[in-house]
């Protein structure tokens, strides 16, 4: 998994990129399926830097962050922090208004969890997400995005997925 | 710009190669750790030294004022509620007082809060009066529970095991010429197994140990 991870970061920073797109955004998470079963709905932040191997398709790494909380509005709480690598794809870069597109990406994810005054051993485990976007212009060079990712952490013996919705901006750099 | 892109890729790479600390923390958040929501469900312990104990969950009434699970443990019944990230014990103290049975303190009190987490203290703790036969009685109650470490059971059946330290402490004082405080300390370690339930139980004076669970349906 690591020389995969490798490969593609290496691939993402070596290609001939015409500029790259700097996007940030913040979103709600949803568990899917046990693991949430004590936990309300989790926020979500993600900072990422793209480089535009075409003006469709884009490569680069991220950093995401989520945190949950106890249902009963307890003390207990779950965080993630998961560095990535991503990749999307874009069907009209150049629309106002309706510029649809996918995105991938790939990571490791780095869970802690705590209640009141104790912590659970923190533990690293591979971490994937995909979805959709809309991507679309907010004027001066700003870009708005929403979209919605399904994502899953391949923890060990255990998956633990969900549905993110997002609300991002972003703005392209040149190289 | 680039430069600071294979900045970003190495730094992941070398997240990568210390992400190697796994630990099925997921399948203990999905787990639940005390399945006493489902009816006819059954825990057979055996009792060290000889004997053994039957926990059942029987059905659903309404206690205090709330929907709960009642369990049969041997011969004595308990009340549960599981609901919104805690699990919830009905506290039913009383006293003998001149053949009375004087009712001191009824009500719902946090058991463990969920998800656990290995070094959570939980304290809870009752002052409470009654008045029997014109004698005041006084009862505190204190318990602290700990969630001391993650592992396998003692009999080494069971994984991912929480090992909770509990002291519960009881004084009953009744304030009349003669009578002193008389104060109850009990400690217990007990291990929680995923989706099984308590399968190991030590106190002063008894070790239980999970023979066979059969959950309901």
């Amino acid at each position: 998994m690591k020389y995969i991870l490798a490969l593609l970061l290496a691939a993402s920073a070596t290609v001939s990129a015409r500029g790259a797109c700097v996007t940030a955004s913040v979103g709600t998470s949803l568990p899917v399926g046990q693991w949430g079963r004590n936990l309300g709905t989790g926020i979500e932040g993600r900072l990422a830097c793209e480089l535009l191997i075409t003006p469709s398709l884009r490569a680069g790494v991220g950093l995401q962050g989520a945190a949950f909380g106890s249902t009963d509005g307890g003390s207990a709480s779950l965080t993630m922090f998961v560095p990535e690598v991503t990749a999307s794809w874009f069907l009209r870069p150049w629309g106002n208004t309706f510029n649809p597109g996918v995105e991938a990406a790939f990571g490791t994810c780095r869970s802690s969890l705590s209640n009141g005054a104790g912590e659970d051993s923190v533990t690293w485990d591979p971490a994937w997400r995909a979805g959709l976007r809309w991507d679309f212009s907010l004027g001066g060079g700003i870009r708005g995005r929403v979209g919605a990712d399904y994502s899953g952490i391949l923890a060990s013996r255990e998956q633990a997925d969900s549905f993110v919705l997002l609300f991002g901006f972003g703005t392209e750099v040149t190289l | 710009m680039r430069r600071h892109v294979r900045s970003a890729a190495l730094l992941l790479v070398l997240a990568a190669a210390v992400g190697c600390d796994r630990n099925p923390l997921y399948l203990r958040l999905a787990a639940d750790y005390y399945p006493v929501t489902t009816i006819g469900s059954q825990w057979d312990y055996d009792v060290q030294g000889g004997g053994s104990l039957i926990v059942k969950v029987l059905d659903q009434v309404e206690i205090g004022e709330r929907t709960c699970y009642r369990v049969l443990t041997g011969d004595d019944y308990g009340y549960w509620i599981d609901d919104d990230g805690r699990l919830e014990r009905y506290e039913d103290h009383r006293v003998m007082f001149n053949g009375y049975e004087v009712p001191l303190y009824q009500a719902w009190v946090t058991w463990l809060d969920w998800p656990l987490a290995v070094g959570s203290v939980r304290e809870d703790s009752i002052t409470a009066f009654a008045v029997s036969q014109r004698v005041t009685i006084s009862h505190e109650w204190r318990r602290t529970t700990r969630v001391m470490e993650i592992g396998d059971s003692p009999d080494g059946r069971w994984s991912d095991c929480y090992r909770i330290a509990q002291t519960e402490t009881t004084v009953n004082w009744i304030r009349a010429a003669g009578f002193d405080p008389e104060t109850t300390v009990v400690t217990r370690d007990f291990w929680l197994a995923p989706d099984v339930g308590m399968v190991s139980s030590v106190t002063a004076d008894s070790v239980l140990t999970l023979d066979e669970y059969r959950p309901g349906i």
